[in-house]
């Protein structure tokens, strides 16, 4: 079965679709049956093409003053070289990052007492058996290092969460 | 085939430049994003010179997203107060059309302005513009259209035959 004939009204409401290649292949077909049968469609056509050439082709842009290849090989260039500056920074970062895992490594291995508080006897050998004797060699006394209980001889001691 | 650098600007570093100059309205501007666009390309080319044929749709959907981000960053167009009608309507042959196109162009959302810029003046197919907005292929259609519509309501009132 045919599809009926376009009607004007709707060939021409669909002219700028057709030009901009915005229509169904169907209805592209419809369109061009009507306007190739129809006068008036057949100048709308043309005429919108006219206009639509000369409007977009009417916008010129004067091209760039520079080489713009050549600017973005050298941008491209100095993306890739770490300057000095960015060297040091990685340096110092990188040191201070060795810091950090150091400390957090000794917070790790330190045991600590009931209260919290670092035991640091208990990485002497000496320390659990005369604690009171020795009192000059031991850490200055504070009051919940003196509460302590003795620190267990291993050396992974329990921690208390705070 | 591999296409060296050079070959790769010389195709299409004239159309980037002039599709950000149009999109920014800002010709200098422009410059510095069309060397973006090809830093970023330098960036990818190992990637890019095995895809023939995609080179250009890559090449604008960097160029209209760095346009776009530079437009975000921009307060947004007023209607220019001389795109009001003029007393009289002026053939599409007229000298003074580019200004009035650029004008019309510059009201429309940065979106629209990218979808109707690509298309008309750039050549791109439906499907390379739909790649180029991230856009199913209707959804680029629909973009170009509202795009249109809303420049032809726009200069109407200077061009007698642009709606016979």
């Amino acid at each position: 079965m045919s599809t009926p004939p376009l009607p004007c009204a709707e060939a021409r409401a669909a002219l700028a679709d057709r030009l901009d290649d915005l229509l169904e292949p169907a209805q592209a077909e419809r369109v061009d049956a009507h306007v190739a049968a129809c006068a008036d469609c057949a100048a709308g056509l043309a005429a919108r093409a006219h206009a639509k050439s000369a409007l977009e082709g009417a916008w010129s842009v004067e091209p760039p003053a520079g080489d713009l290849a050549e600017r973005a090989l050298e941008r491209f260039a100095a993306s890739r070289v770490v300057s000095p500056g960015r060297r040091r920074l990685a340096l110092v970062l990188s040191h201070l990052v060795a810091l950090a895992a150091g400390v957090l490594l000794a917070l790790t291995l330190i045991p600590r007492g009931a209260g919290g508080a670092v035991v640091t006897p208990a990485l002497s050998p000496r320390a659990p058996q005369a604690p009171a004797a020795h009192g000059n060699e031991a850490e200055p006394a504070s009051p919940s290092s003196s509460a302590a209980p003795p620190a267990p001889p291993y050396l992974f001691a329990p921690r208390r969460i705070r | 085939m591999d296409e060296s650098f050079d070959a790769v600007y010389a195709r299409h570093g004239r159309s980037i430049h002039a599709f950000l100059a149009r999109l920014t309205g800002d010709s200098v501007g422009a410059e510095d994003l069309c060397q973006e666009t090809f830093v970023r390309y330098l960036q990818h080319e190992e990637q890019l010179s095995s895809r023939n044929g995609h080179v250009a749709p890559w090449l604008f959907r960097v160029a209209t997203n760095l346009g776009l981000d530079r437009l975000r960053r921009l307060k947004p167009c007023a209607l220019p107060e001389d795109l009001a009608p003029p007393a009289s309507p002026v053939r599409v042959e007229d000298p003074m059309v580019g200004e009035q196109v650029r004008r019309a162009v510059a009201c429309l959302g940065p979106d629209l302005r990218a979808a109707f810029l690509l298309r008309a003046h750039h050549g791109l197919t439906f499907p390379q513009l739909a790649l180029v907005l991230a856009l199913s292929e209707r959804g680029a259609k629909d973009r170009y259209r509202r795009a249109r519509d809303e420049l032809a309501r726009l200069l109407a009132p200077w061009f007698e035959d642009l709606m016979p």
